[in-house]
């Protein structure tokens, strides 16, 4: 099947071409539609034949590589064009190609009529082109080159209703926040290259091994890439762009912003895992940074109206979990809460973009409210995905949180334990916040003028979803409950030298099962509680006051915003208006340049002169050449 | 001893020679001119696929006068395939000056003779041969339109030139065998002792002056505006892709494997002057097949550049650039043919001066959108093929340890973009002052999309024609 994997990038970039080059001709949104969507599902076809192959290996050699071609040669550089194919990017493979055909899918339903139809279909093919480079290439550049490419996607989507001037701006604060991120990754990569004479990946880390721990060529290594992943997946300092985000249309904030873009921070991380294994220092750095971006983005959320930014913030807060799981060294519970995000996220950005389409365009919760019986089956469905993000038993979210906070627990600490749960409750707290406001209480729209309706083609991937959300947790449950955690063995041998190297320096705690009992009961306990009290207090809630005090600061989300336009931007606008531009670059560069270039144009004209056009002038020049030559090898 | 299995090394220039009496034949009995273009371009078309299929010969036949290998077979591929693109837009642009007669395709396959003959020479009498072969016939071509003042003022030029430089040549081969008593290529390159010869190296220089003229490098460049000036359009883009190509696929495996670094100085100093006229000098024109005359004066500079640095990674990058320059600067010479005007008022050649590319990108925004990839890849641009031929041949001179030689071709590059830029300004910034529309023909179109695609596809995969020619 390895020999047909090239399909599975070739498909989508097929269907980006067809429908970006021909969907204006083809003019037919059912056609348009199906090709976009099969040139996903074909792949995931593809990549879940790959995935039994792959079972059915001995698990070390769950590892194929393929080079297809020499990309670029110069030098000591060497690029293929090569996929790595093992249990990792398999799994990012699979959440990629199969979450993304239902969002494709459901896209039918939710931009129908819209005039840039086809386009959007290309763009999102496009962007699974991309991802799927991030995830499978075996070299840094190759890496970079999705990483850029679903950075554009992320652009080109959240800007693709570019008549409105805040998508236009939203769009364009994403890109530039995400710049930052990348010239991180991009000095990372120089450094590797000058260091270790190789940008593949399956070089670079063997080579690490016999490092001492936190050398500082690694740790610089190690926090540019974290750099490059804050931008990507959205954490301190630069996650502004993630809310802003969601001023594109709804499938694409599913797609990209939260099951599978943003966390090709997490997958880099992931992937270089040994790196940060070596480096405790940097692993710290994102502990601390993961817990900060949680508790942060959750108490915002808490406050927000806006039904996409209160999930636009949970997924931020969200990826604050797995970050917090890379801190404790945890890397396959890190990607098994990525795996489970992707699930209840994916279903709950579908289903808000279901209450939205039914609400014509509403998206303030404040004048929402008793949707529950309209809109049945995305009620229940988001239901089930705020039971799974809160972590409610058995439902996906709550074995892979849990996980977390035991891991946090048993490599961080008591007090980081407390902290971490005191994030998840406010997590269970937001989420109910938000049910209740949308689904309970009693209409608070004009039900005259607007009549909440679902369609099928939306409700069938909500119906999918949510089954996973609710089961998916079942593949990665702790030992002590007698069953095996199939992902963690899936992933083992990935991580088995990250792992080692930890081990070595940090010898494992054996907890008794009473002792991981105890913790699943108080986190059980926390969030239901929890839950329950935020169902409660907002599902009657039918007025709304102006916010004061601490409320008013979350409803402004710390005015993170407003600190870095005046510490950053506006600086940054008054030295390039007042210097860079009217000084520098109109005096000085522009007065060279123009220098430089009238003198050659001066010469220009004077050296024509010599082209006369008589070939006897021709002639003597050219016996004067040969008489010069022949000297020179003469008196040489 | 010559045997007859070793022709089957040759089948691709056995195949354009059958070929080329066969259209002197069929031009004869019928007047047909579409059999005579299609059996021509048929024919080099199964040259290119043999030679591809076979690149992995390497032998020496015919009493040592042939040497066959992947890299002369990879300059034939380059050379085939510019001739190829040049034969399928020739018809259209033929017809439209009404000069579509039989022996145009003639003389284009008996040059191509020329040209592969000296591509694989082992004998500087084939070399001498070969180019002979191929120089008169583009002095036919240059004065194709035998009605024309300019063309008439053309072929003369160069057939003048051409003839005096040609004089220096041959002197150089006589010189190489009364010092050696041989010209054969192989035993002039082991025979070391004879490379302290003055007055060997003196031959060789004459010799390598003659193929200085033919590639268009300073101070024997003078021809080359003149000439390209006059010429059908078709036939300079044709002598400035295919028959530079052979010229310095001729010339650089022999300056490489005699290895004698007194010529290193001679070339650099030739390569920056080259550069130097090619590109200042273009700057001041206004009649776009002067321009690109003059560009290609540069580009042949560039190509110095990689002759002076006479090592492997120079080979690869003369073999990518020549790849790269024969799709970019022909498609820019079929554009420029489609652009002009049908002749039929007896004038000289219309719409060449810079004016008639004003808002075409509003007139034709195809057209003018091709033209610019075109431009921005000659100008050395990623991610087009001009950026990659140019790195190459750069990165050769830095390993020779010609550093300040790239420094310099690097900035003289430079100046370049300004009047490439030129004509871009002129095509999107600027309103247009005619109404005319242009009509491309399929094969032409066809012969565009070849180029556009070899443009953008050799920039985004430059290993990949290393990987063709099996050259590692």
């Amino acid at each position: 099947m390895s020999d047909l994997f090239y399909l599975v990038t070739l498909l989508p970039l097929l269907g980006f071409l067809v429908n970006g080059l021909l969907g204006k001709k083809i003019n037919n949104e059912k056609i348009t539609g199906i090709i976009g969507s099969l040139m996903v599902f074909i792949p995931f076809l593809i990549a879940s034949v790959t995935f039994f192959q792959l079972l059915s290996f001995n698990p070390e050699e769950r590892s194929i590589f393929v080079n297809y071609f020499s990309w670029i040669t110069a030098g000591n550089l060497e690029i293929n064009y090569a996929f790595l194919i093992d249990p990792l990017s398999m799994v990012m493979v699979l959440v990629i190609t199969g979450i993304g055909f239902l969002i494709h899918v459901y896209s039918i339903g939710y931009m129908h009529g819209d005039p840039g139809f086809a386009k959007f279909f290309a763009y999102l093919n496009l962007f699974i082109f991309a991802m799927l480079h991030l995830v499978l290439a075996d070299n840094f550049l190759l890496i970079f080159l999705g990483w850029e490419g679903v950075g554009l996607c992320s652009y080109l989507l959240i800007g693709f209703w570019y008549q409105h001037k805040f998508t236009g701006e939203a769009a364009k604060k994403a890109f530039v926040m995400n710049r930052i991120g990348d010239v991180g990754f991009m000095i990372a990569m120089f450094i590797i290259f000058a260091n270790f004479g190789t940008l593949k990946i399956s070089e670079f880390l063997p080579q690490l091994e016999g490092y001492p721990l936190n050398d500082g060529l690694l740790i610089a290594i190690g926090l540019l890439f974290f750099l490059g992943a804050t931008g990507k997946s959205a954490q301190i300092p630069l996650y502004t762009w993630l809310p802003d985000a969601m001023a594109g249309p709804t499938p694409v904030s599913a797609l990209i912003h939260a099951a599978t873009m943003v966390t090709a921070g997490i997958y880099l991380v992931a992937r270089t895992s040994l790196l940060y294994a070596l480096t405790p220092v940097t692993t710290q750095t994102i502990f601390i940074i993961g817990i900060v971006t949680s508790l942060l983005a959750g108490t915002i959320a808490i406050k927000q109206n806006d039904i996409k930014k209160v999930l636009a913030y949970s997924t931020v807060s969200q990826l604050g979990f797995m970050f917090i799981a890379l801190g404790v060294f945890a890397y396959h519970v890190a990607v098994f809460h990525l795996v489970t995000h992707a699930f209840f996220k994916a279903l709950m950005f579908l289903g808000s973009g279901s209450v939205i389409h039914g609400m014509k365009d509403e998206q303030d919760i404040r004048y929402m409210g008793g949707l529950k019986r309209k809109m049945k089956i995305t009620f229940i469905t988001f239901l089930i995905g705020t039971l799974a993000i809160s972590g409610i038993p058995p439902l996906s979210g709550f074995w892979s949180k849990d996980e977390i906070l035991y891991k946090v627990m048993s490599n961080a600490g008591t007090v980081y334990y407390i902290i971490v749960l005191i994030s998840a409750a406010i997590t269970a707290f937001y989420m109910f916040r938000l049910v209740s406001l949308t689904f309970y209480g009693k209409a608070r729209y004009n039900e005259e003028k607007i009549h909440p309706h679902e369609s099928s083609v939306m409700t069938i991937p909500l119906i999918i979803l949510a089954v996973l959300s609710a089961i998916g947790g079942f593949i990665g449950m702790p030992h002590f409950l007698g069953v095996p955690n199939v992902f963690e063995e899936w992933l083992a041998p990935v991580f088995s030298k990250s792992y080692s190297v930890f081990e070595s320096f940090q010898p494992s705690v054996e907890h008794s099962v009473s002792f991981e009992i105890i913790l699943i009961l108080i986190s059980v306990i926390v969030a239901s509680v929890v839950s329950w009290y935020a169902f409660k207090k907002f599902s009657k809630q039918e007025t709304f006051e102006e916010e004061s005090g601490f409320g008013k600061v979350l409803e402004n989300k710390y005015y993170v915003d407003e600190v870095y336009d005046t510490v950053v931007v506006e600086p940054i606008k008054n030295v390039s208006d007042k210097f860079l531009w009217n000084i520098f670059d109109v005096k000085i560069i522009d007065g060279v340049i123009n220098g430089i270039a009238n003198y050659f144009s001066k010469l220009s004209f004077d050296w024509r002169k010599l082209q006369t056009g008589i070939v006897q002038d021709y002639t003597a020049i050219s016996v004067a050449g040969v008489i010069a030559i022949i000297l020179y090898l003469l008196l040489k | 001893m010559i045997q007859l299995h070793e022709l089957q090394f040759i089948i691709p220039l056995i195949t354009i020679c059958v070929a080329s009496v066969l259209v002197l034949i069929v031009e004869v009995f019928s007047r047909n001119r579409e059999v005579v273009f299609a059996v021509t371009t048929l024919s080099v078309f199964v040259a290119l696929i043999i030679t591809i299929r076979d690149i992995s010969y390497s032998t020496i036949i015919l009493n040592n006068f042939i040497n066959i290998n992947n890299v002369s077979s990879g300059f034939n591929i380059v050379v085939l395939l510019s001739v190829l693109l040049s034969l399928l837009e020739s018809r259209s642009y033929l017809i439209k000056k009404q000069i579509n007669f039989g022996e145009y395709y003639a003389i284009i396959l008996f040059s191509l003779i020329g040209m592969m003959l000296m591509v694989m020479a082992n004998d500087l009498l084939i070399v001498f041969l070969g180019l002979e072969m191929m120089s008169i016939c583009f002095y036919i071509l240059a004065g194709f339109m035998r009605k024309r003042i300019k063309s008439n003022e053309s072929a003369l030029k160069y057939f003048l030139l051409g003839a005096f430089m040609t004089g220096f040549l041959l002197y150089g081969i006589t010189l190489i065998y009364g010092v050696s008593g041989t010209t054969n290529l192989m035993v002039l390159f082991s025979n070391t002792l004879l490379h302290q010869e003055p007055l060997f190296l003196i031959g060789v220089g004459l010799f390598l002056i003659g193929f200085l003229f033919k590639i268009g490098a300073f101070p024997f460049h003078m021809w080359v505006p003149d000439v390209y000036d006059g010429a059908p359009t078709i036939v300079s883009g044709f002598m400035s892709t295919a028959g530079k190509i052979a010229a310095v696929a001729t010339i650089f495996p022999i300056i490489l494997k005699l290895n004698i670094l007194d010529y290193r100085i001679i070339i650099s100093v030739v390569s920056v002057l080259t550069m130097m006229f090619g590109n200042i000098i273009a700057l001041a024109q206004t009649n776009i097949k002067r321009l690109l005359a003059y560009s290609s004066i540069a580009s042949a500079g560039y190509l110095l550049v990689g002759l002076a640095a006479f090592n492997d990674m120079a080979l690869r990058g003369i073999l990518f650039y020549t790849l790269a320059y024969s799709f970019m600067q022909l498609g820019a010479f079929i554009v420029v043919g489609i652009i002009e005007k049908s002749s039929s008022d007896n004038k000289d050649f219309s719409n060449i001066s810079l004016d008639s590319y004003k808002g075409l990108a509003k007139r034709n925004p195809v057209l003018a959108t091709i033209f610019t990839l075109f431009l921005f890849s000659l100008a050395g641009i990623p991610p087009f093929a001009g950026f990659w031929g140019k790195y190459y041949l750069f990165v050769a001179a830095i390993k020779a340890n010609l550093i300040w030689l790239s420094i310099v071709a690097i900035l003289l590059s430079v100046i370049g973009i300004y009047y490439y830029l030129k004509v871009i300004v002129y095509m999107w910034f600027t309103d247009p002052e005619t109404d005319e529309t242009y009509i491309m023909s399929p094969l032409g179109t066809t012969a565009i999309i070849l180029s556009i695609a070899g443009t953008i596809f050799f920039g985004l995969f430059p290993e990949i024609f290393f990987e063709l020619i099996r050259f590692y």
